[in-house]
């Protein structure tokens, strides 16, 4: 035993393959899981990738970093299922790029907020979080209900999600602009359109209480109600989620 | 210490330039307890849920779930709840489940906020009673549920329904409703008589089950000020409460109900 590291030693071929193979180790736990993501998430009914407009609100959402405060991530403990719903599935996350689990808690939870508010209240909220909420040390996003949103780029967003997997189709693609317009659009008027391409869950108001104006306050409370409101919980198979 | 000073250690027999490496092995229970550590590792993948496969992942020998864990565990505690009576620590009244999903809109002291109706007082835009309740909770107002309620002040300066300096003047006449003396003899009544009684009640005195608040009281949901009150003629209001069915079960939204209940009437008596 004492001199098995001297003899290992001594064959520098034999440990430069013992060194490879113990590194190698690393790279195949992180790495070999990757090819069975298939059968590891679960199947559940109802998840689409995101619109243009919730998209919108997406990146709005990381660009102003609500992640380092907001968790999206409802974890398998009963405190949490109690407050704030069914624990959050690996599928839910399946369009997110990169996902906004979070990992700190200064806000409460959002992987369920969607609709468990009305659009006024995360208005009011966004633009004076105090007013709504007593101690409440959110910062005011007051300045998105004025700054018009921009969706010419949901394009070229929509079809780097393609290239990276999404299940867009060329159609949504192309359109992508328009179709951030149409959810917001107070009418809904192209309602069916909408819902042919992106299913039954699609919600189209106007999101900011300001009819006539596309903003980025429409984008982003339009995702905020759309988040965890896709799958149907009812349909879920308690197998496949017990996996 | 034991080891006599005259005596040199022992090497492990290489020498660089007159320098010699001592045999120092790490010790033995460091030794073991790294060896241990493997072990239990490579026993954990067998219990537990550990690796994927090609087909499915390896369940474990135990078949334990966390997911599984905590919807027992939500369950059981829900079985709980049931058979304890209520207002006791196990089932106490909704004021917890009123913090958690209702504060946010209406208010930690239910009092309401701008926009969002108070639920102190014992006046009630739908209905007061217990069945009423539920069913406003569990369907919402304006919300996408077939069963919800539905309510809609129109917009009565946008959409051109009547004219600016009428709308003036319905709004100082409303404005006057809660005081001491309201003048029910002037045009404004008249209009509101044609155009707002309809939902709100003669002379404003609300009508339960449309949804439209009566407007002779102190309470305000958008505010009692010419102003608030010229923005809801102008651009018209439609509030929305969400559906809680789903998200709360019959039991949570029943509590609830009963809270808002006794805490109207602690304030009415």
């Amino acid at each position: 035993m004492q001199n098995a590291h001297a003899k290992l030693e001594r064959h520098s071929i034999g440990f430069a393959l013992a060194i490879l193979f113990v590194a190698s180790l690393g790279g195949l736990v992180e790495i070999a899981p990757l090819f069975t993501i298939e059968n590891t998430i679960e199947e559940v009914e109802g998840m689409r990738p995101y619109t243009p407009l919730e998209l919108a609100g997406r990146d709005i959402y990381v660009r102003e970093g609500c992640y380092a405060c907001h968790s999206q991530m409802i974890r398998t403990l009963r405190s949490d299922v109690e407050r704030y719903g069914h624990f959050s599935l690996a599928s839910e996350s399946m369009y997110d790029r990169p996902f906004q689990w979070g990992s700190k808690r200064t806000g409460p939870d959002l992987a369920r907020v969607g609709q468990k508010y009305s659009d006024a209240w995360h208005v009011a909220h966004l633009q004076d979080p105090g007013a709504l909420v007593p101690g409440s040390v959110m910062p005011s996003y007051a300045f998105l209900s004025q700054t018009r949103l921009d969706p010419g780029y949901l394009e070229s967003a929509l079809r780097a999600l393609r290239f990276a997997g999404d299940p867009y189709g060329a159609e949504q693609v192309r359109d992508a602009p328009r179709h951030a317009a149409w959810q917001a659009d107070p009418e809904a008027e192209y309602e069916d359109e909408l819902r042919a391409l992106y299913g039954e869950t699609v919600q189209l108001r106007d999101f900011d209480g300001q009819p006539d104006r596309l903003t980025e306050m429409d984008a982003l409370v339009s995702y905020l109600q759309m988040l965890g409101t896709l799958v149907d919980f009812d349909a879920l198979d308690p197998a496949e989620i017990a996996r | 210490m034991t080891e006599p000073q005259d005596q040199p250690p022992e090497t492990t027999g290489h020498e660089w330039d007159g320098i010699t490496e001592f045999r120092n092995p790490v010790p033995r229970i460091f030794k073991l307890s790294y060896v241990l550590t493997v072990l239990i590792s490579i026993l954990m993948w067998v219990l537990l849920p550990s690796w994927p496969g090609v087909r499915d992942i390896w369940p474990g020998v135990l078949g334990y779930s966390s997911r599984t864990t905590v919807l027992e565990g939500v369950e059981e505690a829900e079985a709980l709840r049931q058979q304890a009576p209520a207002q006791t620590s196990m089932r106490p009244l909704g004021s917890i489940l009123f913090a958690d999903n209702c504060a946010a809109c209406h208010g930690y002291d239910l009092a309401g906020q701008p926009g969002f109706p108070s639920l102190t007082d014992a006046a009630w835009l739908w209905s007061g009673t217990r069945a009423e309740i539920i069913a406003t909770i569990r369907y919402g107002i304006n919300t996408d549920h077939p069963a919800a309620r539905y309510s809609e002040m129109p917009a009565f300066g946008r959409d051109g329904m009547l004219p600016k300096p009428e709308l003036e003047a319905i709004a100082h006449y409303v404005a006057r409703l809660s005081g001491p003396a309201p003048d029910h003899d002037s045009a404004a009544a008249l209009a509101f008589e044609d155009n707002c009684s309809a939902c709100h009640g003669a002379r404003g005195s609300g009508m339960e089950g449309t949804g439209a608040p009566r407007l002779d009281d102190a309470q305000w949901i958008y505010g009692g000020s010419i102003e608030a009150i010229l923005e809801s003629l102008h651009a018209g209001r439609r509030g929305v409460m969400p559906a809680w069915e789903g998200r709360l079960n019959d039991r949570q939204i029943e509590e609830l109900a009963d809270y808002l209940i006794g805490v109207a009437d602690a304030q009415g008596s």
